[in-house]
């Protein structure tokens, strides 16, 4: 596995990017409460995604108040295809249960 | 303990439809917001029987039921909007509220020149109560799986309620608290288990 696709490799970072692949752009609340995380574990699993580029975050005017939007970025959609193609290989190849 | 492309895999197969999820939890939310309308509104004609209003004043029968709906579609099409807000998606579903409201307002109609016809005497609130269980079972049919079940259920049970009330004399009282109550569980219970299941 490529060095920085390490810090995909995680059970929280990797559903964040699978639902932002599929959704492109969600609100902080809606990942929050979609994938059953506390404030604090989004934003830091967040800031780490966002630390590599995969993902941006804006503040947005929703309704009537200010909400944090985050948005997945082309080298975050490579990223993840990337991680998948891994993934792939090392499901076909057998070589499971295999350590990062 | 170690995270293993198994366990990646597995983390890839189960992430939730947050979509779905979330629209579940907002389906429920909203059939619980017309819980309390429709309670609310089923009190308010209680309250008119109590006052024994003239017959010049029945107006007020007509329009009992508007605060109530309106309140509903307010926050409905609130939260709706929102949800898509926070979704990113287009669509304009909340649109549908306004048409909901108008069905519940035809199919009571609708009930209430049969009652009137078959002479049953049971009085709006009645009407009103079959017409919703006759609503939510209707919407289950746009639902699957256990969704759809558990609107048929308590549509059902609302109609079955409406039958019940109207064959039992229970008093203008009891006749209330009975129909507020029916149209509370009827549309509250299947709202909560919906919000849970988001």
């Amino acid at each position: 596995m490529d060095s920085d696709l390490k810090d995909l490799h995680q059970p929280v970072r990797l559903r964040l990017m699978a639902v932002l692949v599929r959704q492109h752009e969600l609100g902080f609340a809606a990942l929050r409460d979609g994938l059953e995380l506390t404030d604090g574990n989004l934003g830091s699993h967040m800031a780490k995604l966002i630390d590599h580029g995969w993902v941006t975050s804006r503040r947005a005017l929703v309704d009537t108040h200010f909400e944090v939007r985050y948005t997945i970025t082309r080298s975050g959609i490579a990223a993840f295809g990337r991680y998948r193609a891994w993934l792939r290989d090392v499901l076909e190849n057998e070589q499971m249960p295999r350590k990062v | 303990m170690a995270f293993t492309a198994q366990d990646a895999a597995q983390a890839l197969h189960d992430v939730p439809n947050v979509e779905e999820r979330l629209t579940t939890n907002v389906n429920g939310i909203t059939l619980m917001i017309w819980a309390l309308a429709t309670s609310g509104i089923f009190l308010t004609y209680g309250v008119l029987d109590l006052m024994n209003l003239q017959d010049a004043e029945n107006w007020a029968y007509a329009g009992a039921w508007l605060p109530f709906v309106a309140a509903a579609m307010l926050a409905s099409s609130h939260l709706w909007r929102a949800h898509h807000q926070a979704l990113n998606i287009g669509g304009n579903d909340h649109r549908w509220w306004p048409s909901f409201a108008v069905l519940i307002g035809a199919a009571g109609a609708m009930l209430l020149v049969t009652e009137i016809l078959l002479d049953l005497n049971w009085g709006v609130a009645l009407a009103m109560l079959f017409a919703n269980g006759v609503l939510l079972a209707g919407f289950g049919v746009f639902c699957s799986g256990h969704v759809r079940s558990i609107h048929f259920a308590f549509g059902a049970f609302m109609g079955i309620e409406a039958i019940a009330i109207g064959l039992l004399d229970l008093g203008v009282g009891g006749h209330t608290l009975a129909t507020a109550a029916a149209a509370l569980i009827g549309w509250g219970v299947p709202g909560l288990l919906l919000a849970r299941k988001g």
